[in-house]
C-alpha cells in the first residue's frame, strides 16, 4: 500500500498524465488509478475533487458540463497548455527520483556484501 | 438506467444532496458534481450484483461522511473555509436587519390602526411589541424553512439562482433592507403626523422596550445557531456560530444609538404631557395668547419645580460646561431663547400689575410683583447657570425698584 504522503505527492502527475490522454471526469480518474496502479492507489473522492477545483484554479485544467450517454450530467476535466508544460516539467522530477532510486537499488546488493553497510532501506531486495 | 428511476422517488438521493446543502463551503456546482459520482458509482455496484439500497449505502460511504467533506472541500481550498461562513454571516445579519425593520413597521402600522379602536397610548404601545415579537417569530420560521426549499427547487427557481450567486442574495438582500427602512421612515413621520401627541409619547414610552425584544431575537438566533452546529457533531464550527452573535450585538449597539437619535422627536411630545405649570404657561406665551400666560402665571404655584428633567434650564453652570462645545453651543442658545421669554413674560406681568395698581386693585398689582420675585428666586439658585442666576437678580431687581 502506497502512503498517504506518495499519494498527495503523485495526484498531480496522475491527473495530468491521465487527462493528456483525453478528457475525464472525476469517478473514470479514480478507477482509472485504481486500475493501473493495481488497486494500490485508491483516491478518495473528498480529496479528488477540491484537488481538481485547485487545479482549475490554477489553469493546469479546464471543465464543462456534458450530458453522458446515460443522459446524466457530468463535469468533464481537460487539460490547457499550462498543464500541458506541467506535465512535462513533474515528468521530470519523477525520471529523476526514479532513475535515482533504480541506481541505487541496483548497486546496493554488492555494497552491502562487501562493506556491510547499515545505511537500510531495501536491504532484503537482492537482485541475482 | 431503470434502477435510479426507481431510487429517485425514495428520494433517498435528495436527502443526501440536502445534507451536503448544510455544508456552507460547497457550492449547488460541486454537489451535483459529487451527485453524478454517485450515480455512477451506484450503477457499477448494482452491476457488480448489490441491491438497490445496498448500491447506495456503499457508494455514499465511499463518498465519505458531509462533514468530512465539507473540511476536506474548505481545507483544499486556497481560501478555506472563511469566506463562505463570512457570506452566510453577512446574510444572517442582513436577515436579522430586515427582521428588526419589519417589526417596527408593523408596530407603526399597529398604532396607525389601531389607535381608530381605543386611544389609549400605552395599550398601543404594548401591542406594537407584541407585532415585533411576532414578526420576529414569522422570520425565524421562514428562515429555518427555507434550507428544503432550496433542496426541493435547486434544479429551477429563483433560490438555486440566488444561492448560486452569492452576490446577488446579498444585494437582494440590500436592497430590501434599503427600501424596508425607507418605507418605516415615511411610515413613521406619516404616523406622527396623525398621532395625538399625548398618544403618541405614551407608545413611544412603551415601545422603547423594542431594543430588549430586538436583544432576545438575537440571542435566541445565536443560540439556536450553536445548538443546530452541535447537533451535527461539529465542534469546531462553534466560532462561525459565535461570530455572528459578535456581529449581532454590534449591530444593535448601532441600532440602539440609531433609536436614541430618532425619537428625540417623540420624547419631545412625551414631555409635553408632563410638562410643568410653568412650562406651560411659557408654551401659551410663545403660542401668542399673552394675557392667557399672565393669568397663568398669576396662579403659579412657585414651591413646584420650574423646569422639567432633561430641559435646558435644568442644566447647572458645571453640567453646562462639561458639554461637548457642539451641545454647549447648542443648549446655550436654547437657554438664551427660553430666559428671553421669561424676561418678556415678567416685563408684561408688571406692566399688568402697574395696570392694576392704577385701577386701584392692589392686591392683584402685589400679586404680580410677589410672582416675579418668585420667579427670580427660583432662577436665581446655585444649581441653575450663571447666566440663568443672572436673570433671576435682573426679575429681583426688577420689583424691588417697583415696592
Amino acid at each position: 500500500m502506497i502512503t498517504k504522503e506518495l499519494i498527495t505527492a503523485s495526484t498531480k502527475p496522475l491527473v495530468l498524465a491521465i487527462l493528456a490522454q483525453g478528457e475525464s471526469y472525476g469517478y473514470e480518474l479514480i478507477q482509472r488509478v485504481r486500475e493501473l496502479s493495481g488497486e494500490q492507489i485508491e483516491w478518495s473522492e473528498g480529496m479528488l475533487y477540491p484537488f481538481l477545483h485547485w487545479m482549475e484554479d490554477e489553469g493546469l485544467i479546464e471543465s464543462e458540463w456534458k450530458n453522458a450517454e446515460s443522459g446524466r450530467r457530468r463535469k468533464y476535466y481537460r487539460l490547457r497548455q499550462k498543464g500541458s508544460s506541467a506535465l512535462k516539467s513533474e515528468r521530470e522530477q519523477w525520471l529523476t527520483v526514479h532513475n535515482t532510486l533504480t541506481k541505487l537499488w541496483k548497486t546496493k546488493p554488492n555494497l552491502t556484501r562487501t562493506d556491510a553497510c547499515s545505511c537500510g532501506g531495501g536491504g532484503s531486495w537482492t537482485r541475482p | 438506467m431503470e434502477n435510479q428511476a426507481k431510487l429517485d422517488p425514495n428520494g433517498r438521493v435528495q436527502l443526501w444532496r440536502r445534507r451536503l446543502l448544510d455544508a456552507a463551503v460547497m457550492t449547488p456546482q460541486d454537489i451535483a458534481e459529487l451527485e453524478a459520482h454517485l450515480w455512477d458509482s451506484i450503477a457499477t455496484l448494482r452491476q457488480l450484483g448489490l441491491s438497490e439500497e445496498e448500491a447506495f449505502l456503499v457508494a455514499t460511504r465511499r463518498i465519505g461522511h458531509p462533514d468530512e467533506l465539507e473540511t476536506a472541500y474548505a481545507t483544499t481550498s486556497s481560501t478555506g473555509m472563511w469566506p463562505a461562513r463570512a457570506f452566510w454571516m453577512a446574510v444572517g445579519c442582513l436577515v436579522y436587519l430586515i427582521a428588526v425593520t419589519m417589526g417596527t413597521i408593523g408596530a407603526y402600522l399597529t398604532l396607525w390602526s389601531a389607535q381608530l379602536l381605543m386611544q389609549q397610548g400605552f395599550g398601543l404601545g404594548w401591542v406594537g411589541l407584541l407585532v415585533r415579537a411576532l414578526v420576529f417569530l414569522a422570520v425565524g420560521w421562514f428562515v429555518m424553512a427555507l434550507p428544503p426549499r432550496i433542496g426541493a427547487h435547486a434544479r429551477q427557481g429563483v433560490w438555486r439562482r440566488l444561492v448560486e450567486r452569492p452576490l446577488a442574495l446579498i444585494t437582494v438582500l440590500i436592497l430590501a433592507e434599503v427600501s424596508l427602512r425607507f418605507g418605516a421612515v415615511l411610515l413613521k413621520n406619516y404616523v406622527i403626523a396623525q398621532t395625538s401627541t399625548a398618544v403618541f409619547g405614551r407608545f413611544v414610552a412603551v415601545d422603547q422596550m423594542a431594543g430588549l425584544i430586538n436583544f432576545v431575537a438575537l440571542l435566541t438566533l445565536a443560540l439556536a445557531a450553536v445548538r443546530y452546529r452541535r447537533g451535527r457533531g461539529a465542534g469546531t464550527n462553534l466560532g462561525s456560530a459565535v461570530l455572528p452573535l459578535v456581529c449581532g450585538l454590534l449591530v444593535t449597539s448601532a441600532g440602539c444609538g440609531d433609536r436614541t437619535g430618532v425619537p428625540a422627536e417623540p420624547k419631545e411630545s412625551a414631555q409635553a404631557a408632563s410638562q410643568t405649570q410653568f412650562e406651560k404657561c411659557m408654551a401659551t406665551w410663545k403660542s401668542g395668547d399673552q394675557d392667557a400666560a399672565v393669568r397663568a402665571f398669576l396662579e403659579l404655584d412657585l414651591s413646584k419645580p420650574l423646569f422639567s428633567a432633561g430641559t435646558p434650564l435644568r442644566n447647572s453652570e458645571t453640567e453646562f460646561m462639561e458639554l461637548p462645545a457642539a451641545g454647549r453651543e447648542r443648549i446655550g442658545a436654547e437657554i438664551l431663547a427660553e430666559l428671553k421669554v421669561i424676561k418678556e413674560i415678567a416685563a408684561r406681568v408688571r406692566l399688568f400689575g402697574e395696570e392694576a395698581s392704577a385701577k386701584g386693585d392692589a392686591a392683584t398689582a402685589r400679586k404680580c410683583l410677589t410672582q416675579i420675585t418668585g420667579l427670580g428666586e427660583q432662577i436665581d439658585k446655585p444649581t441653575s447657570t450663571v447666566i440663568a442666576q443672572k436673570v433671576g437678580q435682573a426679575l429681583k431687581r426688577m420689583t424691588t425698584k417697583e415696592q
